[in-house]
């Protein structure tokens, strides 16, 4: 993807800048080297980017005084000379041995002050030229971008070339999502369609995902589930798919710029279902016909026995709890989420009701539903009750109540199962130790004597006080027969 | 299911139509002629004793007699792989003349334990010594003659591309080499006229002629070797022989058959040799086989990265790339090896979005595959089959067919389209997924594509994109202590609702792959002895342009931040310090100057010097 250079770039870095530095001192010199060669070169060359009282000049390995390009001779030169205030511009890949000097003497413009200034003013710029709510919209679009936990790298000069060419060509900013790794969405003047940054990102992951990677073209547009697309649409969205495949993200997304056919809300999917026509229960066993751990039941005593769900007695002071679950998809898979109730409720073989619950409808791929020891308190501790779970749909006769398999009520011990530690695996704990922040931390956990845990795979685990630091060591049989002698 | 009771299989549809030959030859993830090795994983670590075989011998290895010593006296071969176990070799060995003292359980436990430690591997890595064994480590020359993995093609054709990367010939099968040869990794002569046999072998003299019998080489006695290296050929000693040659339909020629990338094969023929050549006498044994395996691992990366990223591009221009203007593909490597979540992120991201694109390779293999067929038996066209050493004339040729600027084309289209018809009539009932995409002549309106993707999508996800996912991950040594790239269960949201999860990868620089890359630069260009004085900036540069690592650069196709490129640069800074790698008295960047921490080896003049 080609660099678009505006004049609005130029003006708002030069006003950028003028903020940062501040000030003037006489013979002031400073210097930027947090932005990419190509960017620099487009700076110097423009005439429009002349911070006040400051004379610029590219640092590279030729002079060029047209392109206000200096070598770093030169530069070092300035430095000395105490003349008017300057301010280089550091192309870092061609700027040569020298800059040394002017590394550790000048005063640096860093990437994260330099930005601040710049996405400001561009903000304020959209704000003026568009209107508040389309720089919302675009904020609104370069947090998406980034994703949960800033995933998605969105680096500060493109967050301000996305503001910069919206507000220089006057275009809606969910016509340059692309720019940030976003499908882009096509809005009408009154803005009624939304800001349709969920469904872009939808757009990005079921088409351009990794995990979808593997899917056919076809395959992948299906799963979108579009509404009345046009032939000409799915076709032109499948070649499209097929001639980016093996192209990096925001390449394949380029290609997007100027097909508005294919952009969000020109494609529009399914709206969510709000009726529900059927219920299905997952059984609880597997395709080998065993008993699935999620569920919290055992298989039964023999074979043909139906399984068993097993209470603690004394759950409460073991900390033992058991838990029973039911899962089941709703038909169609796109009801929206809260559209139905759900009475889970498990009966005795004699059709006594024992404990019921009412869940709402979720919108996941899987409603589920949980029974833990609590809900059996009413039963003693001896006993056995042949039971089953009913799931319907609350004030819908329609749709088929669907039942579980029978499965065994009673009291006992849980089978135990000592479940694998979780940490990452080092070869040996200060390994991971340097990992941590706090110095303090590590000197607690060195000098503790507390033993520690091992888990059912023969791993030391270790739990630090900072979050997401546990690791696991793994601990050789005779290791670990050598301590307990 | 058909009338006469047969599966009514994808392949056996595909075989109704397009024959049972060539569906052998189509029904496939490889394709030799751009990438010599069998889409699939292998163990890089159990690669170089087949190597050293195959430069011994100059042919491909065959069956040796690891099962039948240490395999017990159990019937089948399979009882008998499962009984080779590290406590069965090392009573066995301990009852040998040349063992004494290893009588007891606990000096059995402890030959065991040094067995494992230095020359033997079990399935799956696991530990202890009632494990089946299944790879044997370089430690020494000797482990040539130990035949682990029992099967020389369970490396994928690893061993015999790196002979013929090396041996640097230049007729269709890796010859042995004649009196007078120029070359550093001679095939079938002594060892001192082979860089990599030279630095393995020593203690052991061969008795006759260069091509002598499987048992001509011997272990001189007075030879000082470290104990790893004794064990070894105390192992080997006590198989008796070096393996047969290979026998059978795969031959026992080695194919001198290159990979396109042309320019990576060469870099790493180049590495590997000025490694070997400047190190091997001076690093510590142990050491240096991780290092060795650290740079193939490099070099086979960088191999298979330029390959995928070389045949994406003839799938757009119809043409493979001039040499000189080779890429590999561009990766962001993570310096802090995943201690600074930041960078981990940037990372994963690179290499996800790699991930992502290589999904799309099986498909251009199975294009290539089929556009070969249909040329191989042109008249005209077949004329023009030369693909050894380089098959880049050749892809070319396939190039201009694909792209119908050749007048043969139309007749192979032509057969291709008139055979996705008949397909997509074949699995209308049982595959409509995959006869929809072959009718699709809207969105594809080229034959030879919709039968690449239909076929691979027939062939599955687990035979085709998962088989190159872990080919990726054996070429990089995925979480292994001298490996290129880590990798992590992460459960991820989804934008439609609900989380699930997967495996991120990321490049990273493990202090052995630092040690190696580090160690590699300095040595002066050419033949010429001594360190030069590299620079931080231009080692970073030449980590860049030779094998496409991004460390203060962002790879095509990504956006970010310079501040977290100079902390990823800052980060490996530290780390060359600390490893000693690096020093500069001030901040002066031209005076932060990579040195290596191990002498180099001032080594006499070679025949080609």
């Amino acid at each position: 993807m080609s660099m678009v250079w505006l004049e609005l770039h130029a003006r708002l870095l030069a006003n950028a800048f003028e903020k940062v530095l501040g000030k003037l001192e006489p013979g002031a010199m400073a210097f930027v080297r947090c932005l990419t060669p190509d960017v620099v070169e487009a700076l110097a060359e423009d005439i429009i980017f002349a911070p006040s009282a400051w004379k610029v000049w590219r640092v590279a390995d030729a002079a060029d005084a047209t392109a206000r390009t200096i070598t770093a001779d030169r530069a070092v030169e300035l430095r000395e000379s105490k003349g008017e205030p300057v301010l280089l511009l550091v192309d870092t890949t061609r700027a040569g041995a020298g800059m040394d000097g002017i590394y550790s003497a000048a005063r640096e413009v860093d990437e994260a002050s330099l930005f601040n200034q710049a996405l400001r003013l561009a903000g304020n710029e959209v704000t003026s030229r568009l209107s508040r709510e389309a720089r919302l919209h675009a904020e609104q679009a370069i947090k998406k971008a980034r994703g949960f936990g800033h995933r998605f790298s969105v680096s500060p000069w493109t967050e301000f070339d996305f503001l910069v060419r919206i507000a220089a060509e006057r275009r809606r900013p969910g016509e340059l999502l692309y720019l940030l790794g976003l499908w882009p969405v096509k809005q009408d003047d009154e803005g009624g369609s939304g800001d349709g940054l969920d469904v872009s990102r939808l757009f990005v992951d079921r088409l351009l995902g990794t995990a979808v990677a593997g899917l056919t073209p076809a395959q992948r547009v299906e799963t979108l589930k579009l509404l009345n697309p046009s032939e000409e649409q799915i076709t032109d969205l499948e070649r499209l798919l097929r001639s980016v495949a093996a192209k990096p993200l925001l390449s394949a997304l380029s290609e997007l710029a100027d097909k508005t056919h294919l952009w969000v809300n020109a494609l529009q999917i399914e709206g969510a279902a709000e009726i529900i026509q059927s219920i299905e229960l997952t059984s609880w066993r597997t395709n080998t016909g065993r008993i699935a751990r999620w569920s919290g039941l055992i298989d039964g005593p023999d074979d043909g026995d139906p399984p068993v769900f097993v209470l603690d007695p004394d759950a409460d002071k073991t900390g033992d709890y058991s838990k029973l679950e039911v899962r089941w998809k709703a038909r169609p898979d796109n009801l929206a989420k809260g559209a139905v109730e759900y009475r889970v409720v498990i009966v005795t073989d004699m059709d006594e009701e024992l404990v019921s619950r009412e869940v709402s409808h979720t919108g996941k791929k899987e409603e589920k539903c949980r029974f833990t020891n609590d809900d059996f308190s009413m039963l003693n501790d001896d006993a056995l009750i042949g039971a089953k779970v009913v799931v319907s749909v609350i004030g819908n006769n329609e749709v088929e109540v669907q039942e579980s398999e029978e499965f065994t009520i009673r009291f006992g011990k849980p089978p135990g199962h000592e479940p694998a530690g979780v940490g990452k695996k080092v070869r040996t704990f200060s390994e991971g130790l340097i990992e941590l922040n706090e110095r303090e931390i590590v000197s607690a956990i060195a000098s503790s004597t507390e033993t520690l845990a091992v888990d059912s795979k023969g791993f030391v685990l270790l739990r630090t006080p900072q979050r997401g630091k546990s690791f696991r060591v793994f601990q050789p049989s005779l290791l670990r027969e050598v301590e307990q002698q | 299911m058909s009338p006469a009771g047969k599966a009514n299989t994808a392949r056996s549809i595909v075989d109704d139509v397009f024959g049972r030959a060539r569906t052998r030859e189509i029904w496939t993830g490889n394709y030799g002629k751009a990438l010599p090795v069998s889409v699939q994983e292998f163990d890089l670590s159990a690669v170089l004793p087949a190597v050293f075989y195959m430069f011994r011998f100059g042919h491909r290895r065959g069956k040796g007699k690891f099962l039948e010593t240490f395999g017990g006296d159990a019937k089948t071969t399979k009882e008998r792989r499962r009984g080779a176990t590290i406590e069965r070799v090392a009573s066995k060995l301990a009852g040998a003349e040349v063992f004494e003292g290893f009588v007891g359980p606990t000096e059995q436990a402890i030959l065991g334990d040094l067995l494992l430690c230095f020359c033997l591997e079990n399935t799956k890595r696991a530990l202890g010594r009632h494990e089946q064994v299944q790879r044997v480590a370089p430690a020494h020359y000797m482990a040539s003659w130990v035949d682990l993995p029992d099967a020389v093609a369970h490396l994928r054709y690893v061993p015999e591309m790196i002979v013929a990367m090396l041996a640097d010939q230049k007729e269709q099968h890796v010859q042995q080499n004649r009196e007078g040869d120029r070359s550093w990794f001679a095939v079938g002569r002594g060892f001192e006229d082979n860089v990599l046999l030279r630095a393995f072998h020593h203690g052991v003299v061969r008795h006759g002629e260069y091509l002598a019998g499987r048992t001509a080489d011997r272990f001189e006695e007075q030879a000082p070797v470290g104990l790893d290296q004794l064990l070894m050929i105390r192992l080997a000693q006590q198989l008796g022989a070096a393996p047969e040659k290979l026998r059978g339909g795969e031959g026992e020629r080695i194919s001198n058959q290159r990979p396109v990338a042309e320019k990576a094969a060469r870099h790493f023929s180049e590495d590997i040799r000025r490694f070997v050549r400047a190190y091997a006498r001076v690093i510590p044994r142990h050491a240096f086989v991780e290092l060795l395996e650290s740079c193939m691992a490099v070099g086979l990366t960088t191999i298979v990265t330029s390959v995928i990223e070389l045949l994406f591009e003839w799938a757009v221009t119809a043409e493979i790339r001039k040499q000189c203007d080779q890429q590999p593909t561009y990766l962001f490597v993570d310096c802090s090896n995943g201690v600074d979540r930041r960078l981990r992120a940037l990372a994963e991201q690179s290499m996800d979005d790699f991930m992502r694109r290589i999904e799309q390779f099986p498909v251009v293999l199975m294009a290539l595959r089929l556009l070969d067929h249909g040329a191989r038996y042109d008249s005209k066209l077949k004329k023009l089959h030369q693909t050894r050493p380089y098959a880049t004339d050749w892809l070319n040729v396939l190039g201009e067919l694909l792209h119908q600027r050749r007048e043969e084309a139309q007749a192979i289209l032509y057969d291709l389209e008139r055979k996705a018809e008949e397909l997509a009539e074949g699995l209308q009932e049982d595959y409509a997924d995959a006869a929809e995409m072959l009718k699709n002549n809207r969105a594809q309106p080229n034959p030879v594509w919709r039968l690449a993707e239909a076929l691979t999508s027939l062939q599955g996800r687990g035979n085709t994109q998962q088989n190159l996912i872990t080919l990726v991950d054996s070429v990089l040594l995925v979480a292994r202590p001298n490996g290129l790239a880590m990798k992590r269960s992460v459960t991820r949201k989804l934008s439609s609702g609900g989380a699930k999860k997967r495996d991120v990868r990321s490049l990273v620089f493990t202090d052995s792959v630092l040690d190696y890359l580090a160690h590699i630069h300095v040595l002066r260009t050419g033949n010429k002895s001594g360190y030069r004085s590299l620079s931080f900036k231009d080692f970073l540069q030449a980590l860049r342009t030779r094998y496409g690592f991004c460390v203060e650069h962002a790879p095509p196709g990504m956006t970010i931040s310079n501040e977290l490129l100079r902390l990823n640069r800052v980060v490996l800074e530290r780390r060359l310090r600390d490893l000693g790698l690096l020093t500069g008295v001030n901040d002066a960047e031209a005076m932060k100057q990579l040195r290596p921490r191990f002498e180099h080896a001032e080594e006499y003049v070679h025949g080609v010097a």
